[in-house]
């Protein structure tokens, strides 16, 4: 015979309560009338029994149920166990009971037990913590591919939801269709056994785990049945119609009348399926599909309310990822756009370069021009009037002054081409300085222009080649003029500084704008008419090739100040590396 | 006779100018600057103007407002080494645009030319 225990606990979700009343000694005086009517037993009478002959003596001791009798009968406080778990096989699902001891006043001292049916609480329990734990899962998922499988999961898992099969459908981009992504099940009865064995023994986040072993979803074995889950949007059979438009939890049933609704049925291979639309924004944006196909199972309304819980935690899970993956495209747009504008750049600048070049050709062009239509004219005077000796003279005259002026054009054209060659030698640059100042003694003179030196007498001897830098500053001390009025300033200083000397030409004349203050090194860069733009482009190179560089600083209207910094050793300057690398493009 | 005020800054140019056109029986004024042309343009009253475009301080192009604020008739001829000046609108109130070159046959057939056409 099946022991009585066992036997009671099994009618407890019909009684939903059963009530024994035990004495001080554990013996049974009565019990509710109904269990012996639900147990089949004639004799339905109890009292007298020990209750280890009448609870399942195990659930006793795990769940301390005497010492806890012992204690109401002692103490006249009313005690509760809860979550007691009773399964009979691993098969079967567990019972849950909660157990009420209650002292009732009786001549003779006795406790009521107050057996309740508490499996639906606690699967309540249990799936409200799945469901917590699944949304933060789902948060986290920042894959569609992983996050679908996620969601499809929880739907089939057996301690989720447990339907056999679910599929997950999206509404495309054009809103026109509704795409099959991914389906999740077994294909065949002997598959989903295997599954289920695994599912049972596993716990969610290893299920996941499995997805990252597979390359593709491609590779689950239902997609080709996901492929022809695909609707148009107003073709959809009515059920998924409804579930999208109503945005609610809908069953769907095979009609008896033969429709063109009914192929779902037959592609999926089920007579009902449940509809769970997937709603973000008041827009459905998707939806799961979920079946009993193996096990036949009935879908019934017990679980709509979680499955809609569900539904809109994995709503707004998906709907993150897809708003995270516009976002990511937008990045790619962005960066394609930065990648298009740089490539765009590297051409202008390329561009400008090849315009520069066609610039300095047609500026040469120009400037060959004007002595050449001179020598010209004036050759062709003499021819048209050879005997007139004093214009043959005048003539002669000038044609060979604007010869020379052809010749230096040319060679300054060259210096600029092929950069300055430099030949060092040690030289002491005060000396220069004031070379440069008695060859210009006249042009200082023309401006009235006073030229204050202020020169470090111990400055160490530098590498120079002599002419070059001659040159550069010649140049720089011919803007000064240019750029000053009469009875203006220049002050040339020369100090040592950090192994650097340092050598500043400063102007009191009209300075120098912004705008024109960036371009002054660049080529055939000039305010003047007559002047190639070349002066501080020399100017520059010619410092750079001795590993230097140069510092202009200027203020309209108060003048200009430029600082020339020199090496004392060439080449020993590890900053100046960008102007080193110019100098040796140079010298080659 | 005929006179011709020829402007430019550069003073060969001047020279050579004023030869060939004396040679061509023309009576030449010359004008180093823009500033120097208007001075000159008010007293001499020439028959032709000649310009640079590329001067320092008043370039051609301003100075050519100038003359024919002055004279709205007066033929004048652009003559600079640049072509460029061609696209600027402004230019094309100038009768002629001429690139120097060190053959001037182009530049004295437009000055009779323009002359000629004066008379009529």
């Amino acid at each position: 015979m099946e022991p009585k225990a066992e036997r009671l606990i099994t009618i407890l979700p019909k009684l939903k309560t059963i009530i024994f009343a035990v004495d001080i000694d554990l013996k049974i005086q009565f019990q509710n009338e109904a269990i012996c009517e639900e147990l089949g037993i004639e004799s339905c009478n109890f009292a007298g029994e020990d209750i280890w002959n009448v609870l399942p003596p195990h659930i006793i001791q795990k769940y301390n149920i005497v010492p806890a009798i012992k204690t109401v009968f002692e103490s006249s406080n009313d005690l509760e166990i809860h979550n007691i778990i009773y399964s009979d096989s691993p098969f079967n699902n567990p019972t849950v009971m909660d157990i009420e001891i209650k002292r009732i006043a009786q001549e003779k001292p006795l406790v009521l037990l107050l057996i309740k049916d508490a499996t639906q609480k606690a699967r309540k329990g249990e799936e409200l913590l799945l469901l917590f734990e699944l949304s933060y899962l789902m948060q986290e998922t920042k894959d569609l591919d992983k996050l679908s499988y996620l969601i499809l999961t929880a739907v089939t898992a057996g301690h989720a939801f447990g339907f056999n099969r679910a599929f997950l459908l999206l509404v495309d981009e054009g809103k026109k269709f509704l795409k099959g992504r991914m389906g999740l099940g077994p294909t065949s009865n002997e598959e989903a056994r295997d599954i289920w064995s695994q599912v049972s023994q596993k716990s969610l986040k290893e299920l996941l785990l499995t997805f990252n072993k597979l390359s593709s979803k491609k590779e689950l074995p239902l997609f080709p049945l996901v492929e022809k889950l695909t609707y148009k949007m107003d073709s959809a059979p009515e059920s998924i119609k409804t579930s999208i438009e109503q945005k609610k939890v809908v069953k769907a049933k095979r009609e008896k009348i033969e429709t063109k609704d009914n192929t779902i049925f037959d592609t999926l291979g089920v007579d009902e399926f449940i509809i769970i639309p997937l709603v973000s924004n008041e827009r459905t944006f998707g939806i799961i599909l979920a079946d009993n196909i193996f096990n036949r199972a009935p879908i019934t309304g017990e679980n709509f309310e979680e499955l809609n819980i569900f539904a809109n935690s994995a709503s707004l899970a998906i709907d993150g990822v897809m708003e995270y993956r516009r976002l990511e495209n937008r990045k790619r747009e962005l960066e394609e756009y930065q990648k298009l504008i740089s490539r765009l750049k590297d051409k202008f600048r390329f561009s400008e370069k090849l315009s520069t070049l066609s610039e300095t050709v047609a500026y040469i062009a120009h400037e060959i021009r004007i002595p050449l239509s001179n020598i010209g004219g004036f050759a062709s005077g003499i021819l048209r009037k050879p005997d007139d000796m004093e214009r043959v003279r005048k003539n002669a005259g000038i044609i060979a002054d604007e010869t020379k002026r052809l010749e230096r054009l040319l060679t300054r054209a060259i210096t600029f081409v092929k950069g300055p060659e430099i030949r060092l030698t040690l030289e002491n640059i005060n000396d220069v300085i004031i070379d440069i100042i008695e060859s210009m003694a006249n042009d200082f003179h023309e401006k009235d222009i006073a030229v204050t030196k202020s020169l470090d007498t111990n400055l160490p001897l530098l590498p120079i080649d002599r002419d070059r830098i001659k040159q550069a500053f010649l140049n720089i001390l011919r803007n000064a003029i240019h750029s000053t009025k009469k009875g203006d300033e220049i002050t040339i200083k020369t100090l040592e500084e950090n192994d650097t000397i340092k050598i500043t030409f400063n102007d009191t004349g009209g300075g120098i704008q912004k705008e024109i203050l960036n371009n002054i090194f660049n080529p055939f860069f000039s305010t003047r008419k007559r002047g190639l733009g070349l002066g501080l482009t020399i100017t520059q190179k010619i410092i750079n090739a001795h590993g230097g560089f140069i510092k202009v600083e200027s203020e309209k209207g108060k003048g200009t100040t430029f600082n020339v910094f020199l090496p004392e050793k060439k080449n020993n300057k590890k900053s100046e590396q960008d102007k080193q690398e110019k100098t040796s493009q140079i010298d080659e | 006779m005929e006179s011709i005020m020829v402007v430019d800054d550069d003073d060969s140019i001047r020279c050579l100018y004023e030869q060939v056109l004396t040679d061509e029986g023309y009576e030449v004024v010359l004008a180093g600057s823009g500033l120097e042309a208007v001075k000159i343009f008010k007293k001499e009253k020439p028959d032709i103007v000649i310009l640079d475009i590329r001067m320092p301080g008043m370039d051609g192009i301003e100075l050519l407002g100038k003359v024919l604020d002055m004279d709205r008739k007066i033929p004048v001829i652009i003559n600079s080494a640049y072509s460029m000046y061609k696209n600027n609108f402004l230019t094309w109130m100038a009768d002629a645009y001429i690139i120097k070159s060190s053959d001037l046959t182009e530049l004295k057939v437009k000055i009779r030319e323009l002359l000629d056409t004066r008379k009529k």
